[in-house]
């Protein structure tokens, strides 16, 4: 630094420069580093286990929603419904399908006729596993509506129509679901009248088969089921590429 | 006059320092940016983002699903301090952890056969399989992971919040 009187302005930056060289390598602008640090890891672990709280509440609470009454024909909760009576030693073919999948209602177009006569024929063991988890995806309960619809109509013997018909009218824009009005429609048009249709009314407004649609979704889940649809022969994955219904009779039948 | 330059490194070596600050900018604003994208895009699907965690089939089931609901958070806090240039060497190494688990996911489920997807498909008149990605995939997570090694290592960068107030 110069010796003799230096300039005012002089004097402030060789002060500045002094500053700067003294606070080197330390925090110049900003909060202590390790407070910083420790109030963002505090605050994350709060907020991260906060949120993993409260989503584990939330699943819980739609988990129990609804009743627990299992559909007339399923054994146990998480089990898939079996369509048809078959007979023994029929081969076992499981197909996991969500009502808003688009490949599902692709797949019943083409093949679901073959499947239906499978099952009311008895020569396949022919089980449905009703998935869910679109709802999640479209930020609705269509899925879960148009199932517990289905189960419904289960207890009067009539899933197998409620199905195909919730099928063949889905919607063409994704996510769009059914009304209330439109499945109580399909119940109608599936057989249920008088009585029947007064206690499917009331089994779907209660949402009486809920917690079994719940078992099932978190039963594909532990299946290893993650797409659909996804069809299984006694056990394997079926790919169902460029399959029409004579093709799939043959992987199937034999 | 004041210089400037009091606290640079010996010259020869000043470019070579830019020139790594500007690959640990582009590091950061990379894997955060990945970070961040990811954990919003599952931040409000809770449900998919646990059943996503089941699907590789590695933790038990009720594990997998709370490790899938605080996924997408932790994936948005670490995301948030590499962009913002905070605390980058701790997020760093955070983020590379992250990075790792999923190549190890994604390498399990590709040797054990698991055709993972999430959501339904279909499309073109015909019902296609399950289509896994799992090469460009690992490729991509790799790559990521190697972002975040880089800047556990060295994390100085431009534009960061650790340079500004800590001189970083």
């Amino acid at each position: 630094m110069a010796k003799n009187q230096p300039a005012p302005q002089d004097a402030v930056s060789a002060r500045q420069a002094k500053i700067q060289q003294a606070t080197k390598g330390t925090h110049r602008g900003g909060p202590n580093p390790l407070v910083i640090a420790g109030v963002i890891a505090l605050v994350a672990i709060v907020a991260v286990v906060g949120f993993v709280v409260i989503n584990n509440k939330n699943a819980t609470k739609a988990a129990s929603e609804g009743g627990s009454a299992l559909p007339k024909g399923v054994s146990a909760m998480g089990q898939p419904f079996v369509r048809g009576t078959p007979k023994a030693g029929a081969p076992t073919l499981d197909i996991y399908e969500d009502f808003q999948c688009p490949g599902c209602g692709q797949f019943e177009r083409i093949l679901g006729s073959t499947v239906k006569e499978m099952a009311t024929s008895g020569d396949v063991q022919v089980r449905y596993h009703v998935m869910t988890f679109l709802d999640d995806n479209f930020q609705g309960k269509n899925s879960s509506r148009a199932a517990n619809a289905a189960f419904c109509a289960a207890d009067d013997g009539k899933f197998g129509e409620m199905h195909d018909l919730i099928y063949a009218n889905q919607p063409t824009q994704e996510g769009k679901g059914w009304t209330d009005e439109q499945l109580t429609t399909f119940a109608g048009q599936a057989g249920l009248t008088g009585a029947a249709l007064d206690a499917w009314t009331t089994c779907y407004q209660k949402q009486d088969h809920n917690q079994y649609v719940v078992s099932m979704q978190d039963a594909t889940s532990k299946d290893g089921v993650t797409s659909t649809p996804t069809v299984r022969l006694n056990g394997k994955d079926l790919t169902l590429t460029r399959m029409d219904a004579a093709a799939f009779k043959k992987a199937v039948l034999g | 006059m004041v210089d400037d330059d009091v606290r640079s490194a010996p010259t020869g070596s000043a470019g070579r320092e830019r020139a790594l600050d500007w690959a640990g900018t582009l590091a950061r604003l990379i894997l955060g940016g990945v970070l961040l994208i990811a954990g919003l895009l599952k931040v409000g699907h809770p449900g998919q983002s646990a059943r996503a965690v089941q699907a590789y089939q590695l933790l038990p089931f009720d594990v997998a699903r709370l490790v899938g609901y605080g996924l997408p958070l932790v994936e948005i806090i670490v995301g948030s301090l590499l962009i913002l240039g905070l605390l980058t060497r701790g997020a760093a190494v955070l983020g590379t952890m992250l990075m790792l688990a999923f190549v190890i996911g994604i390498s399990s489920a590709w040797a054990r056969g698991l055709a993972i997807d999430c959501g339904c498909f279909g499309g073109g008149g015909q019902i296609e399989p399950a289509k896994t990605a799992y090469p460009l995939e690992l490729a991509r997570d790799s790559l990521f992971a190697l972002c975040g090694a880089y800047l556990s290592w060295r994390p100085r960068s431009f534009f960061s919040l650790d340079r500004r107030w800590y001189g970083n």
